[in-house]
């Protein structure tokens, strides 16, 4: 139960297109999380927005602090989130809670500045889930407007930028390992510098680039899009970069869709962001881009169902090729689905 | 919420000795389980129990065909049990749920009748929980009265005489693994036949040998317990055996708990059982001997914080070193936790 559940209810749509294969490359899983609609995301409650309509083959899990060792070397404890989506993976494939193959790709956390020692967490976290583990995500994201949000232990702006983190960063390619980050959308010439330093490292960039709106930056939707924009294009001249498609429906993103009476329609999400999947995918094409739900967090403004018919919606005017990169085909290519 | 809740809650107990610090060495987690008490047992579910009083440390999972895969080879699909429950263990490890570790150790499921083979499912099921899999249980339970249950895929007596299931047997030892076994009292010593042939190989068995009481065993209790003692008198000269002291509420035990108006206490408890438990201390020593719970098959009869209460009764009389041995230690020593 989520607890803007009656609120989400009032928004009911027919499935858009509902047979073509899903893969949501962004979610999470957790217990006892304070300050989220869901509370607990387990399971049953991932099933209940699975279940609701579109054909969700298989979905990616995201770090989230969920399941840390409450003991041990503070480094190790996030394999203990790996090893707890794993088990939840397992669940998923016994076929006794649906079809979907949930977490059939886990990216967790690892503390890149810890330089090369993180070398030994990695492997940990490989050996935690073998079949399943395919990378880190360390989230950079800061402001200076606290409004904004910030992640964890995230001081400054340039995380991205470090040498100790840069060393850490080295160690994830050697092992096969994808890197998922986080910013702010003023934060993305650090995200291009990054992966000029990296070309070889497969880097993910979460959240269309976190474009925000709140603070500092609300009102200037139209300013912050044009130098939005220009960071787009020189993160899509590097070959190594993904964008994910999704995730600007937290609060941080400015559109406000919480603050009203009603939800947002598909077609309503669809006529306010279309503009920044448009960008993106014109400038990284299809197969380096692919739709997210950043589930259940961006669940505060819409339900699973009608964010998945607003990224229908947007991607109407792609090919059938195109479409299947955007829903499922980048996904499996990314994350060796 | 077990089926039998309110049955069960007739009997409330004060705690008995509930500073001692436990390990249960066996009890199961499923899912969907049709025909049990308890349909679902997951983490919620076993924290009712493991807090509802007693100082339980830490338990092992026992195998229960519980989230095998659903497709891929059929010798490989008990590996996600291994899977699911090291996620459980992952969980109970973040502190968020209680201080028990839950399956610390667990016990999973290989087919020893693929003989040498056996291998590479054993060593799949090692990678899939590094730090906690232990060993697996094959059932070779089995009687020609279809009153008394036998063990799942188990068609006749002898599997322990099966020479490729030792073919199987012989893949253990060396992984550092040890085998759990049930049989049906009449074939403790098809039992004790493999114990002697594998004396390098730990062999645990379960529930003091499983005496049946119901179908052609009905009404001769006393008759069963003179040649079960002898049976048992027997075993023990095995150093590689170890007993668990417990699993002998179930139906076909023939107590018929189930079917009273109310539970049995504690000291009912103690006062039909006790006998075969002493008679196992005295011949195995206590430091081959682990009480367990078998929660949630034995949860048809009796609560679990009333059951370890007759577990304590039982072992009144012995040493505080004893009492170690039989509530932790040997457990711990066993399963390496």
């Amino acid at each position: 139960m989520a607890t803007n559940d009656d609120w989400l209810a009032q928004v009911q749509e027919d499935t858009i297109d509902p047979g073509r294969p899903i893969c949501d490359t962004h979610h999470h899983l957790w217990d006892f999380r304070e300050g989220r609609v869901d509370s607990r995301y387990l399971m049953e409650e991932l099933q209940l927005d699975l279940q609701t309509g579109h054909n969700i083959v298989s979905t990616v899990f995201v770090d989230c602090h969920a399941m840390y060792r409450a003991s041990g070397p503070e480094e190790m404890r996030p394999v203990g989130e790996v090893e707890f989506v794993n088990g939840v993976a397992a669940m998923a494939e016994s076929g006794m809670y649906g079809e979907t193959k949930v977490a059939a790709g886990i990216i967790s956390h690892a503390n890149l500045t810890l330089g090369s020692q993180v070398k030994g967490v990695l492997e940990a976290l490989i050996t935690a889930a073998p079949d399943r583990f395919r990378g880190i995500r360390h989230n950079g994201a800061w402001d200076a407007d606290p409004g904004v949000g910030n992640a964890r232990n995230v001081t400054g702006p340039d995380l991205y930028l470090e040498p100790k983190f840069r060393e850490g960063f080295a160690e994830l390619e050697p092992l096969s390992l994808v890197f998922e980050g986080v910013c702010r959308h003023p934060q993305l010439p650090n995200f291009v510098d990054l992966a000029r330093a990296f070309p070889s490292t497969t880097m993910v960039l979460n959240h269309l680039g976190g474009v925000a709106g709140v603070g500092v930056y609300a009102g200037k939707h139209e300013e912050i899009f044009s130098e939005w924009k220009k960071s787009i294009a020189d993160l899509a001249a590097c070959p190594n970069i993904i964008m994910k498609l999704g995730g600007i429906n937290m609060e941080y993103a400015g559109f406000g869709w919480h603050e009203k009476p009603k939800p947002a329609t598909s077609q309503e999400l669809c006529d306010a962001t279309k503009r920044y999947y448009e960008t993106a995918i014109e400038h990284f094409g299809p197969d380096r881009c692919m739709f997210e739900s950043n589930f259940p967090v961006d669940k505060v403004s819409c339900s699973y169902h009608v964010l998945w018919n607003a990224f229908k919606r947007i991607a109407k005017n792609y090919s059938a090729e195109e479409r299947t990169f955007l829903f499922h085909d980048t996904a499996t290519r990314v994350y060796s689905l | 919420m077990a089926a039998n809740d309110q049955w069960l809650a007739q009997i409330q107990e004060d705690i008995i000795d509930p500073d001692q610090p436990i390990c249960d060495p066996h009890h199961h987690l499923w899912g969907h389980r049709d025909g049990n008490v308890e349909p679902r047992y997951l983490m919620e579910e076993i924290q009712q129990d493991v807090q509802s009083g007693h100082n339980i440390v830490a338990t092992v999972f026992i195998e229960c065909n519980a989230m095998y895969r659903i497709s891929g080879p059929k010798e490989m699909q008990p590996v996600g049990e291994i899977e699911f429950v090291n996620g459980v263990a992952a969980m109970a490890e973040s502190g968020a749920y209680g201080k028990t570790k839950i399956a610390a150790g667990i016990i999973g499921f290989a087919d020893l009748q693929l003989g040498s083979r056996v291998k590479g499912v054993l060593e799949a099921q090692i990678a899939a929980a590094p730090n906690r899999f232990r060993g697996i249980r094959r059932t070779g339970a089995w009687d020609a009265d279809p009153v008394i249950s036998s063990g799942a895929g188990v068609t006749g007596p002898g599997l322990y005489m099966d020479n490729t299931f030792r073919e199987g047997l012989a893949e253990i030892a060396p992984l550092g693994l040890i085998f759990e076994g049930v049989c049906r009292h009449p074939q403790i010593s098809e039992f004790q036949n493999l114990a002697n042939t594998f004396p390098d190989t730990t062999m645990v068995l379960n529930h003091i040998g499983s005496i049946a009481g119901v179908g052609r065993y009905a009404g001769k209790r006393d008759e069963i317990f003179e040649s079960w003692k002898k049976d048992m008198f027997n075993l023990a000269t095995c150093p590689n055996v170890v007993v668990k002291l417990g699993g002998i509420n179930r139906d076909y035990n023939g107590f018929g708990w189930h079917e009273k108006p109310t539970p049995p206490s504690s000291q009912e408890l103690c006062e039909a059982t006790k006998h075969y438990y002493e008679i196992v201390i005295e011949y195995f020593g206590a430091d081959r001997c682990m009480f367990e719970s078998n929660f949630p098959i034995d949860k048809v009869s009796c609560s679990y914080a009333s059951l370890w209460n007759s577990f304590k009764r039982v072992a009144a009389d012995c040493s505080a070193n004893e009492r170690a041995q039989l509530f932790h230690d040997t457990a711990a020593r066993v399963y390496r936790l």
